[in-house]
């Protein structure tokens, strides 16, 4: 027999990542089984200066602005993924080919890449609420403890006066918030003024809570406000998940294996058998392991735990929050040029706590458009491109885009199921529903209304609502739920796949419920509280 | 016709300058990846469109209401992409501070725009690409 690991960890995503550390720093040791796309060709042709710089004097900039096979100009509708630039281009490299996915309702954004999805996150973390992490069935004060560690780990810049009951709860060793560019501060000192009037009724408005640092933080250098964050990392202002592993790789008891990608487990009496298929040769390899951790992200545990549980599962649950583009037009805005040193994420949120309680809050990050391009706006105008450029050149200042986010709960018409595929590169393909209840449509119309409203009373006008899927908002949850009955499919609450005795699940896949706030702060605080869990069961 | 013709035609018509070398070879060498084939009639119909400014802006119009995602328009928009992100270009497409009396110039154009819009679409229909 093989090498038997104590630890395997499935992906290096921000949950394998602070799984890993937990596990590593502890002493154990860890196999991480990961497929690893990469960025080779861009990180290091992107100059560290504001953006406006680089414009008139790098030469080169076409490579990173529009890729060497121009492969990041949207011909086509804006869908999930449409927002990638040349190097995060990789996050979605081989998807179709490894991990394909059908369906007509849902089209999620999944990675393959070395740190998953988180290596184009935008950095937003929120902390659950009480009510929220009880709704997602979340142990509260162990998920409290984590969101310290993990905070302390990652670095949280963010408000710690108002809208701290909806962002970043009781967190400590917070680092002062970014600062907003002109046009963001311009609507947020309305809010201030009438604060009250606002609070009134449920809205909310504050600096965004990020893994984003103000302050340098050991390796990792504060934010410059170059405005050039989706196009490099230079400076590790944002966390990354990589940078996590890049570190573990130092210690003697992690080893990272790359170019597996993994089809199922298979428990035996006191181990487990991990299939994984070579993404390069093609060879099926076996892995072997006291303890199996997954964290594939929801839709990829998914797959590995339909094929792996087949004999007592075929479906299995889904939860991703709707999501909406709402580009604005904000009078008070125009012929006015945009702050030149700003950041390129979120430059506040909005809440909209209508009930007053902290759950089903409405959440919308706010941003300025500048560093994506402005050809990408110029196609969105029913004019020609001639005019069009004269007229987007004159509103982009004013241009304000809201990203919405809504709560998502189950419901017997969001699901995943695996299908056979016999052309697929693991024979079978994951198929994906997502339909919303009569009751959710209305409540989604609702809300929808009242957030236009919220927005037209900070004098920002919407000019057309893109909704670019059931899917788009990369938050992903749900797939195999914490249950307290051990149920096929379900998890228990320290993260076993229930009818396993030592596979379990560090990324999202339990929770019950998914809020409107950002999921991946919540996330690597449960990666973390199961690889406690883990080894306290050792 | 040739590409260089293209590119030169599409750089004065986008942004009201001469190509640049770099621009033509860049639209040659994007040509050359990205497949934008136009059937034969839209061919026709784009070696008039480059020979004529004013054909170009009407069929450009038109399109951008009836047909967003034509070939035709693609070309266009490849080559609006690659004049943002030149160092010699790139101002065309920054943000400028205005004096508030640039938005009747704004509504003027919007106004203009509209009128393309209008040709456009009557010439689409009856010419029938
Ligand atoms: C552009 C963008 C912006 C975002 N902004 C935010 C934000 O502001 N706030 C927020 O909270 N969230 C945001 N997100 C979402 C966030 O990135 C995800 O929630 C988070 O990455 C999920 O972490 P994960 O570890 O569960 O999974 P993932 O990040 O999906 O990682 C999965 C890992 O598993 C590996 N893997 C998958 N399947 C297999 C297999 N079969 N075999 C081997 N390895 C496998 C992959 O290689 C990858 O390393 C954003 C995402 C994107 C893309």
């Amino acid at each position: 027999m093989s090498k038997v690991y104590n630890i395997i960890i499935v992906g290096s995503g921000p949950s394998g990542a602070q799984a890993a550390q937990t596990f590593v720093e502890s002493g154990i040791e860890v196999l991480m089984l990961d497929v690893g796309e990469k960025d080779e060709k861009y990180p290091n042709i992107v100059p560290n200066v504001p953006f406006a710089v680089f414009r008139q004097n790098d030469k080169e900039q076409y490579r990173y602005l529009l890729g060497d096979e121009f492969e990041a100009v949207p011909f086509d509708d804006i869908k999930t993924g449409s927002q990638l630039t040349p190097p995060r281009k990789h996050i979605m490299r081989n998807i179709e080919k490894l991990i394909p996915l059908e369906s007509d309702t849902f089209f999620p954004m999944e990675s393959l890449a070395y740190g998953g999805l988180g290596c184009g996150w935008g950095g937003g973390a929120f902390v659950y609420s009480d009510e929220e992490l009880k709704k997602a069935g979340l142990n509260i004060e162990k998920i409290k403890e984590a969101y310290q560690v993990v905070g302390d780990r990652i670095g949280i810049s963010g408000d710690l006066n108002s809208t701290k009951k909806y962002s970043l709860g009781e967190l400590k060793n917070v680092q002062p918030s970014l600062k907003m560019d002109n046009s963001v501060e311009k609507i947020y000192s309305r809010y201030l003024k009438n604060q009250s009037k606002y609070n009134q009724k449920g809205v909310f408005m504050g600096p965004p809570p990020m893994a984003m640092l103000s302050q340098d933080l050991g390796e990792r250098k504060k934010t410059e406000y170059f405005d050039n964050d989706f196009y490099t990392d230079i400076l590790k202002q944002t966390y990354r998940p990589w940078i996590t592993i890049n570190n573990l790789k130092k210690s003697l008891n992690f080893i990272y294996q790359a170019q597996r990608l993994v089809i199922r487990f298979i428990e035996k009496e006191d181990f487990i058998e991990v299939e994984t298929k070579n993404t390069i040769t093609n060879e099926i390899e076996y892995f072997t392991t006291k303890k199996l951790i997954l964290a594939t992200g929801a839709p990829g545990t998914a797959r590995i735990v339909l094929r792996s549980l087949s004999d007592k599962i075929q479906r299995l649950p889904l939860l991703s929050n709707p999501y909406n583009y709402i580009p604005c037009i904000y009078p008070a805005m125009l012929g006015k040029p945009l702050s030149t040193l700003k950041t390129s994420v979120a430059q506040a949120v909005i809440y909209l706590d209508e009930n007053g309680r902290n759950e089903d809050v409405l959440v919308s990050s706010i941003f300025t458009y500048r560093s994506l391009l402005l050809y990408k706006l110029i196609k969105e105008t029913p004019l020609n491109f001639s005019d069009g450029r004269k007229m987007m050149q004159y509103l982009q200042s004013a241009f304000v885009i809201a990203g919405l986010h809504f709560p998502d709960s189950f419901s017997e018409s969001k699901y995943y199921e695996l299908i056979n595929d016999s052309d697929s590169f693991t024979g079978d393909k994951l198929k994906a529903h997502y339909e919303q209840t009569e009751e959710e449509k209305l409540s989604y119309k609702r809300k929808l209304k009242t957030f236009k409203k919220t927005l037209h009373s900070f004098n920002i006008y919407p000019v057309k609502i893109i909704n670019p899927g059931f899917g788009s908002s990369i938050h992903y949850a749900g797939s195999v739920p914490f249950s307290s009955e051990e149920k096929p499919g379900t998890l228990s609450q320290n993260g076993r796949i229930h009818t396993t005795k030592n596979v379990y699940i560090a990324d999202g896949s339990g929770f019950t419920y998914l809020p409107a706030k950002g999921i991946t702060f919540s996330i690597m605080a449960n990666a973390h509280c199961v690889a406690k869990e883990v080894m306290k069961n050792n | 016709m040739e590409l260089k013709d293209e590119a030169q035609a599409l750089t004065k018509y986008l942004i009201g300058e001469n190509a640049t070398k770099e621009v033509v070879d860049l639209y040659t060498l994007a040509l050359g990846r990205i497949d934008i084939t136009l059937s034969r009639k839209e061919l026709k119909r784009w070696d008039k469109m480059i020979k004529n400014a004013f054909l170009l802006k009407v069929i450009d119009s038109g399109l951008a209401i009836l047909d967003k995602c034509n070939p035709i328009r693609k070309r266009i928009f490849l080559m609006l992409a690659i004049l943002e992100a030149q160092p010699n270009y790139c101002t065309h497409f920054f943000q400028k501070k205005r004096k508030s009396w640039y938005l009747l110039n704004f509504f003027y154009r919007g106004v203009v725009s509209v009128f393309y819009l209008m040709i456009g679409v009557l010439y689409l229909k009856l010419f029938k690409i």
